[in-house]
């Protein structure tokens, strides 16, 4: 099958993004109040930003690896507002929090993350990825997917390199209480922390688009990394469509009306209840910016096999209500 | 030049350099926090590390020749484990389970301190 976003072309999270990202959140919510000390890797691996410098290189570090996102389906939504969240199963990759800062990063307990630790010294880029493992071991389950930590509280790992331990971090596990929801607001610039689990009511206007992140999060609002495998549903796909790419959630008005929005991750539910106003007029507004925005897309397509297709058909007519309606469930 | 006189006084000042002298220091190891763990510490002579944390030493010879052998270890390895870093002298002091164990510093496979370790469990997260 072939990759429906072969035809757009995405800018990737820089850090100076994530750092804007992180003014953005700032004092909006407690969801962002971590300590990450690991930059962000994606999954080929490879290191996106300098890391932490606790270890024996000055450019050593551990590394925090993003899962795949674990859908590639087509993207009903302007490519612009991919710059907000980065499609995956792990929300603390979603926001790309971990090349800004520098701290103890949180997880949720039982949902695996990956860690890494790059020894590369200046100029040796081909140095080997270091194993990293939990200083006790009875303390964690590891599986394909990472280590998950089985109980709150702080768990040490160790980058070894044969039997010596090569550096040492600590990640914090806390309980998920609630699920938040966390959403690119339509129309708006930045995003915003809707309230905790419950139901939330925003406008949106036809054609335009938003993403939506839902995260696990502590009794306090803290978010919680680790991977979780989420499901978006909108109660009426013909007023607002939506698409999961693991904890996000790309949402397309396309007709005036109301729906709800169900995020259900490992066990939690949060919904949205979203009023969209407008009439085609927008959604010939929003072609128009779309062609506008052309530059940025590689493929404009025939309708049947991209995501750029299906975001043509988004704008273009009342039936991308079915085609955008791939509800994961 | 007659360097006959010399060496005697060369071998004295090395003598005296090395700690040969009345006035030096015995051998001792120095233990030193090399790291700041989320919870846990090392004190005067207590070290504290909740189950699950990692506390990097720093172990630092005095008072003996330039060949030392440093090593560390624990009476109670159910406890408390010992690790040793990359180099010579640092070593990783984790918590493994609730009591308390005593950790003792060696050098030249001579015991030549102690120190009472504690192992916590955490305290329970907000």
């Amino acid at each position: 099958m072939k990759d429906q976003r072969d035809g757009v072309r995405r800018r990737p999270v820089s850090t100076r993004r994530a750092v804007l990202l992180l003014l953005t959140f700032a004092g909006c919510d407690s969801a962002l109040d971590w300590e990450p000390d690991f930059t962000l890797s994606p999954p080929s691996g490879a290191s996106c930003g300098a890391g932490w410098g606790g270890g024996p290189s000055s450019v050593s570090s551990f590394q925090y690896v993003c899962p795949t996102p674990e859908s590639d389906a087509g993207l009903p939504l302007d490519a612009s507002a991919l710059d907000y969240l980065v499609p995956g199963s792990d929300p603390a990759c979603a926001l790309g929090i971990y090349l800004a800062v520098e701290g103890i990063p949180t997880v949720a307990v039982g949902e695996p993350f990956q860690l890494e630790y790059d020894e590369a010294e200046w100029g040796d880029a081909a140095a080997p990825m270091l194993p990293v493992e939990p200083a006790v071991a009875t303390l964690a389950r590891s599986s394909e997917a990472g280590v998950a930590l089985l109980q709150p509280g702080y768990l040490a790992f160790f980058a070894r390199q044969g039997s010596q331990v090569f550096d040492v971090t600590h990640v914090l596990a806390r309980a998920a209480t609630s699920l938040g929801l966390l959403s690119g607001l339509p129309g708006g610039p930045s995003l915003g922390v809707l309230p905790d689990a419950g139901v939330i009511t925003y406008q949106a206007t036809v054609g335009s688009s938003a993403q939506l992140l839902a995260y696990p999060q502590a009794d306090d609002g803290t978010l919680l990394g680790g991977a979780v495998t989420c499901t978006f549903a909108s109660s009426d796909p013909q007023v607002l469509a939506v698409q999961a790419e693991g904890v996000v959630a790309h949402l397309a008005p396309l007709a005036a009306g109301e729906a709800t929005l169900t995020a259900a991750c490992g066990g939690m539910q949060a919904m949205a209840v979203v009023s969209v106003t407008g009439t085609a007029a927008n959604v010939d507004a929003a072609a128009a910016d779309a062609r506008d925005d052309a530059g940025t897309l590689d493929d404009a397509g025939t309708p049947e096999d991209s995501a750029t297709d299906a975001r043509t058909d988004t704008v273009e007519g009342p039936d991308a209500a079915t085609l955008d309606a791939e509800v994961e469930q | 030049m007659n360097l006959a006189g010399v060496a005697p006084i060369a071998v004295l000042a090395m003598l005296l350099a090395s700690g040969c002298s009345s006035g030096s220091p015995p051998p001792a190891l120095t233990i030193t926090a090399a790291s700041y763990p989320p919870l846990g510490g090392l004190a005067s002579s207590t070290a504290s590390v909740p189950v699950g944390i990692a506390l990097e030493l720093l172990a630092t010879p005095t008072g003996f020749g330039s060949t030392e052998a440093i090593a560390l270890r624990v009476d109670d390895p159910t406890r408390a484990s010992i690790s040793q870093m990359a180099t010579d002298d640092q070593f990783v002091l984790t918590g493994l389970a609730p009591g308390s164990t005593t950790l003792r510093g060696l050098v030249n496979g001579q015991e030549v301190i102690s120190l009472d370790v504690e192992v916590p469990t955490q305290p329970a997260q907000p």
